[in-house]
């Protein structure tokens, strides 16, 4: 992953803001969720919020769809006001919230024409609308069934077609894809990407390659604050350059790391995978902006070692992830 | 058309009350109970109807007895007393379940008004009183028939003006076990905030306190039970119909304010 050369979100805000979250706090009793967080989303951009549980993804996301209001600051979707115009805003957008909720008791026709009604979509457009999110989600074959009979995967694709029942401009989506199975995790992060350009869509999740397949901009959140935020190559070159090298060695693992600890350009080793039989896979962090393999491999080789694989790799977001919430952030 | 928008809740609703076995269930037993009463009231009046005209052990001839006494106010009188048991088991499910499922979020972040959500609600559990009292207009015409050739006929306006009461005492206490489906999200709490709200309404005015007459007046003038008097004497009088509407409308007050008091800023 290369960092690309691009200026900060910060120093150079979107031409078009569709969502703008300006200040906003929320306070539950004595736990405050979200603690003055500002960002903007602009217009037909992915934006992934990451965050552990917990972490005041969630409460974001009900703040932007007017399920709950902001303690303190503001939150303006498409220009409307959250507050002031809340009707208008929840026009706009179509909302999967946590853990899907949906009536059991009702079939998915019959599911998906009930909120085309309440989300008062003109009667000569409701079943187009219904058509075309059918045909999106794969819901052909069970728009008969009772949704409390379908599958978890099957229940989290309705209330997703709900969201996006007649093409809102905006899509707030927490936690599309858990506990889903592989196959449907794949459709459904296949429909969002879809997506780019056309929709703003904010997603929330912890899981951290679909941020980076599906994503433009990425937002970390812990405690409540944003901890970084950017592309998912802006992140990875904010810490510092920092590229992590993967080499499997044969030899006493002791003496190994020693080896790989003196060569000059690394910061940090350890064992990621004992092979067994003396051999292992090394983690290697370099110092940022160097990559000193060609002198790993003299210094390893030189050692009377067998080096069987030298591998480079960025920082993953993961390892971002990791450090941004246990708080080791390097300055960049 | 904005004041038609409830009407997709109320659809909905009405699916889902009619779709469910736990209503027919309900519905059942509060017949059942009705139709053995009601049994037993009928061969009381047949037994009275036969004594008529026998020499009582006073010697005077009994009176022929009165379908409409004996029967149609005994049933209704009983009915009322039903509908208090069964108002919290409908309505304990229209808020609290969707807020425990979570359906609430989704319903409430979608352009429609909390009013048009209430609304939608209350008017699928009267369409549900609605046909119990249509349902339960088996027993006069029960009545009717079996005595059509004595001539025994129940008092139609009577039974028309219990009818209406019935209507009216079940919208009022439907509305307040939606204001208390409202305050939660657990069903079980509702139905029972409602029982026992409903409970304490029929018996404000009961209470003796001796020193304070005048506020005992005012209290039985605020008794859901002391409004019924009047169906039975088949009088339908206004204040009868404000009462039971104004309390209808202050329950769906406060639970409109219950549902915005999340939007409140603290």
């Amino acid at each position: 992953m290369a960092a690309a050369p691009e200026a900060t979100p910060a120093e150079q805000p979107p031409a078009r803001a569709m969502i703008e979250v300006e200040n906003l706090t929320k306070v539950y009793g004595i736990t405050t969720a979200v603690d003055n967080i500002t960002f903007q989303v602009a217009e037909g951009e992915i934006l992934g919020f990451l965050g552990p549980n917990g972490a005041g993804k969630s409460t974001t996301m009900r703040v932007i769809t007017c399920y709950t209001p902001a303690t303190a600051g503001h939150v303006r979707v498409g220009g409307h006001d959250t507050a002031a115009n809340s009707t208008d805003v929840r026009a706009i957008i179509g909302y999967l919230p946590e853990n899907a909720p949906i009536y059991h008791d009702m079939n998915v026709l019959a599911y998906l024409k009930f909120m085309a009604e309440i989300k008062r979509y003109p009667r000569s457009r409701r079943k187009a609308f219904i058509d075309e999110v059918i045909q999106e989600c794969g819901l052909q074959e069970v728009t008969r069934r009772i949704v409390g009979n379908l599958s978890k995967g099957f229940r989290q694709r309705v209330v997703l077609a709900q969201a996006l029942l007649g093409n809102p401009r905006v899509l707030v989506l927490d936690e599309p894809t858990v506990g889903l199975d592989p196959a449907q995790i794949h459709e459904i992060r296949e429909v969002i990407k879809q997506m780019r350009g056309r929709r703003t869509v904010i997603l929330s999740t912890h899981i951290l390659p679909e941020v980076s397949m599906i994503c433009q901009k990425v937002i970390i959140i812990n405690r409540g604050r944003i901890e970084a935020e950017g592309t998912p190559e802006h992140l990875v070159s904010r810490m510092g350059g920092v590229s992590v090298v993967m080499a499997t060695v044969e030899g006493p693992p002791a003496q190994v790391q020693e080896i790989i600890g003196r060569v000059a350009g690394v910061s940090s080793v350890k064992q990621d995978r004992d092979l067994g039989s003396d051999s292992g896979v090394y983690r290697i962090e370099t110092e940022p902006g160097k990559n000193p393999r060609a002198e790993l491999a003299k210094a390893i080789v030189g050692a009377g070692h067998d080096l069987l694989e030298l591998q480079s790799s960025g920082l993953s977001l993961e390892d971002i992830f990791l450090r941004v919430i246990s708080g080791q952030r390097e300055a960049a | 058309m904005a004041f038609l928008s409830f009407m997709p809740i109320y659809k909905r609703e009405v699916r889902a009350y009619f779709y469910s076995t736990s209503t027919y269930v309900v519905l059942a037993l509060f017949f059942l109970i009705i139709g053995m009463i009601f049994q037993d009231l009928m061969g009381l009046f047949s037994q009275m109807s036969l004594r008529a005209g026998q020499p009582s052990m006073f010697g005077q001839a009994q009176q022929a007895p009165n379908a409409t006494d004996v029967i149609i106010r005994q049933i209704f009188q009983v009915m009322i007393s039903l509908i208090l048991f069964t108002i919290p088991l409908f309505s304990m499910r229209l808020v609290a379940e969707e807020k425990n499922r979570g359906t609430f979020e989704l319903l409430v972040t979608c352009p429609i008004g909390d009013w048009a959500i209430l609304m939608g609600k209350y008017l699928a559990l009267v369409t549900v009183g609605l046909v119990t009292v249509v349902l339960s207009g088996v027993f006069p015409l029960i009545v009717w028939w079996a005595g059509r050739s004595s001539g025994s006929a129940p008092e139609w306006p009577i039974v028309i003006s219990c009818w209406i009461g019935l209507l009216l005492i079940f919208a009022a206490y439907g509305a307040f076990g939606l204001m208390a489906s409202s305050f939660t999200d657990n069903q079980i709490t509702a139905a029972v905030i409602t029982l026992i709200g409903l409970i304490l309404w029929n018996v404000l005015g009961a209470f003796q306190m001796e020193s304070y007459p005048q506020l005992r007046e005012i209290l039985s003038e605020f008794t859901a039970s002391q409004h019924t008097e009047n169906f039975v004497r088949g009088v339908l009088l206004l204040k009868d119909f404000a009462f039971y509407f104004l309390a209808a409308f202050l329950f769906l007050f406060i639970a409109s304010k219950t549902l915005d008091a999340r939007r409140w800023r603290i």
